[in-house]
This record gives C-alpha cells, structure tokens and sequence, in this order.
C-alpha cells in the first residue's frame, strides 16, 4: 500500500483493522508506528471530548417520562390520543417560549404531580453530610447551620423546566419531599395545597420558596419551622 | 374474562416497556449528552435536547425494532430535535456557537492545557468535520453506520473524518515544537 493511501486510511480511522492496514504495518515498521501514534492521538482526542455529564442525568430523564407517561394515561382512545398530541405539542411551543409547563395551573398542582412521579423513580437511600447539603443550597443562598432530619436523596431536578433542588428528608413514618424553587416559575403560587393522601405548603424566602409536602399521615411535626430554623438564608 | 386478560397483557407489556426504557436512558444518556453538548456548543440546550430525545424515544419506542441499532435510532432523534431547534431559532444561536467551548473531566494539569487547547480546536472545526468526529470517537461508530447517520455516502465521511483529524493535527503539531523549544531552551 502507498505512503498516502496508508496515511489518509489512518487518519479517518485509527482503529482500522482491515487486512490490508495489517499487512502493511508489519511490512513497514514506519507504518507501524504512524499507526500507534495515531492511536495515541485519538485516546488525546477520546479524552477531550468527554465533557463533564450533569449529576443525575438519567433519573431526571427517567422522571420527566414518568410524569410525560401519566398526563397521557387518563388518555384512552385514538381520537383522545390526538388531541392529547396536539396539546402536548401546543404545550411544547408555550413551554419553550414561556420556559414552563402549562398543564398545570398552580406550583402545588405540579408540586404534587413530581411529587408522586418521583415515588416511582428516586427512591434512593443515600447519605449526605451537612456540607454536601450546603453546596447544593449555596445555590439559592441557603447553608445548613444546625442539624438537619435525615435526608435521603438530594438533587437538581427540573420543576416545570426550571432548574430547582429536590430533597427527600426521612419523617417519622412517611419521607418528606422538600422542593426548593424560584419565585418565579410561571405557574401562580399556592401557599397551601394538598391531594387525597399528601398536604403541601410553600414558605417564601428571599427569591425562593420552599415547597414542603408531607404524608397526612405523617406526625404533626412542624417541618416547616424546622427547616427554616436549620438553614440560613442569605440575604442579597 | 377475555377482558382481564388483555388488561394485564397490557400492563405487562407496559412493564416491558419501561424496563426497556430505562435501560436505554442508562447505557446511553450520558454519550448522547456529549454527543449534543459538541453538537450545539451549549450545556443547558444540550440537557434540553437529551430530554427531548428521551421522551420521543419514549413515545415511539414500539419502532425500535433492532436493539443493537438503539444508540443510532437515538442519535438521529436528537439530530432532529436539534434541526427544529435551529429552525427555531437560528439568529439566538450565533453567540453561543462562536464562543463556547465545553469543559470536560479533570486530568493532570499538564494534560489539561493540551485538552483545553484541543477542545478549543475541535469547536472550531467546521460542523461537516466535527460531527463525523464525534460520531466516531464518543459514539464509537464505525463509517458505514455514520454515512447512514448522517445520510453521507461513505467515502464522503472518510474524507472528513481525513480532514477533521488532519486539521487537528496541523493545530497541535506548531505547539509541540514550541514546547520542545522551551524544554531545550
């Protein structure tokens, strides 16, 4: 093979293990070693390109299916699959545009529905101590400054396509899910709103509100106070 | 009777499904977000596109027919997600595309400034080159499978995955011999 057939075949594929590109490496020593030096290059090349991934990047994904999933399961014939398809694409262009999530009217409203879509998924059992949990709070302007319930599972998520922090504290008998969110999310605000098993509140802080949403049947511990009481809110 | 039957058929294949599902977010969510934040210079539009493609997936996931063909099916979901964005909003997009350059995985300091030189020039690289690129190095594709990807006969992709590597390489080549310079100086 010549010397620029062999160079180009290299360069478009290092990795090429064709007979051809064999038998004119142990032919020709210099080949041999234009090959690995390629070789070397592309691993140079394989690490350059492999850019740092967002932490929990497959469990969101996992979670906007679950609640994509649900919003279409009350949807049962093909006409109403139509129309939920043309909604969801009506919803898709407002939600680009306007960076929020229509089908919901109030922050309860999709407080709750994350909510029960993320039993199915994040149900982890991890442990954070309290600087982990302040690095994810430096964001919002918050540091834990006394001892915080256990919390078993932290994480950015998406609340209405806006970047927020959830967190799953373990109650007395149910886990607590904490939402912690701008202000302005584009769905009206809800200071109180519940469902059949959970209640919610929101707490406002700074350019923030706290959504904390426990089991009705959980203990009537005060979680709200709790919470504000452990955390300390920077002012801007 | 006949009823329940098909219901649980139902929510077994559902179930099916799900697993299904889930681990192809697993295996490849991570090389498709690299692959899109190289593709359109921007994290957060490529978190955007990852989840896009995902849902899509999700919702014509009875099309995938070839496991062994999932990664590809994915990838050229997101090419065309990424399209529509373009058509969307091509004007907003120009600023973004001339400055960014990606952060990767922390190495040693000395590999680092290599990286970093290297990873401003493959963002310089014209789309037609980077992209074949990618496709190879982070997708792991062969030639035939990226002339299907992105609809190119082959030979046309040999050429650019020549070229983008060549121009790589003249980039990098001016540096080592400075750095050599210094070292003996």
């Amino acid at each position: 093979m010549d010397d620029l057939t062999f160079r180009k075949r290299i360069y478009a594929n290092p990795h090429d293990n064709e007979q051809d590109i064999v038998d004119a490496c142990s032919d020709d020593s210099t080949k041999a070693k234009f090959k690995s030096d390629m070789k070397m290059f592309d691993s140079q090349l394989k690490q350059a390109l492999n850019v740092k991934v967002p932490e929990n990047l497959a469990e969101k994904i996992l979670l906007s299916q679950s609640i994509d999933s649900q919003k279409g399961s009350t949807k049962r014939t093909k006409v109403h699959l139509a129309i939920a398809a043309s909604v969801a694409l009506f919803v898709g262009v407002l939600s680009t545009k306007f960076g929020l999530i229509s089908d919901y009217n109030t922050v309860g409203e999709y407080a709750l529905a994350h909510h029960t879509a993320d039993i199915q998924h994040a149900h982890e059992h991890n442990h954070y101590n309290s600087e982990q949990i302040s690095a994810k709070l430096a964001a919002f302007g918050g540091e834990v400054i006394d001892a915080l319930p256990d919390i078993s599972f932290a994480g950015t998520c998406y609340f209405a396509r806006i970047k927020s922090l959830h967190m799953v504290f373990q109650g007395d008998k149910y886990p607590v899910t904490v939402f912690l969110i701008p202000n302005q999310t584009g769905l009206e605000n809800s200071p109180q709103f519940s469902d059949d098993e959970y209640n919610g509140e929101s707490i406002s802080i700074n350019d923030s509100q706290l959504l904390i949403i426990t089991h009705k049947g959980e203990t009537k511990k005060d979680w709200s106070k709790e919470l504000t009481h452990s955390i300390k809110w920077n002012h801007d | 009777m006949g009823n329940f039957f098909r219901r649980s058929q139902v929510s077994l294949d559902m179930k099916t499904k799900q697993i299904k599902y889930e681990a192809l977010v697993r295996a490849y969510s991570d090389d498709l977000y690299r692959y899109g934040v190289w593709l359109c210079r921007d994290p957060n539009v490529a978190e955007d596109l990852v989840q896009e493609t995902f849902l899509r997936a999700w919702r014509s996931l009875e099309s995938l027919k070839d496991q062994g063909a999932a990664k590809s099916w994915l990838i050229t979901i997101l090419r065309r997600e990424n399209a529509r964005r373009f058509e969307r909003k091509q004007f907003d997009l120009v600023d973004i595309e001339d400055s960014y350059v990606p952060d990767n995985i922390s190495v040693g300091a000395e590999q680092e400034v290599e990286n970093h030189l290297l990873r401003r020039k493959i963002a310089e690289l014209e789309p037609e080159y980077r992209e074949p690129l990618i496709l190879q190095v982070i997708g792991g594709f062969s030639g035939d499978e990226i002339s299907s990807i992105l609809e190119l006969n082959k030979n046309t992709v040999m050429t650019r995955l020549f070229r983008a590597r060549n121009q790589l390489k003249e980039v990098l080549e001016p540096q080592k011999q400075q750095h050599r310079g210094i070292e003996n100086g």
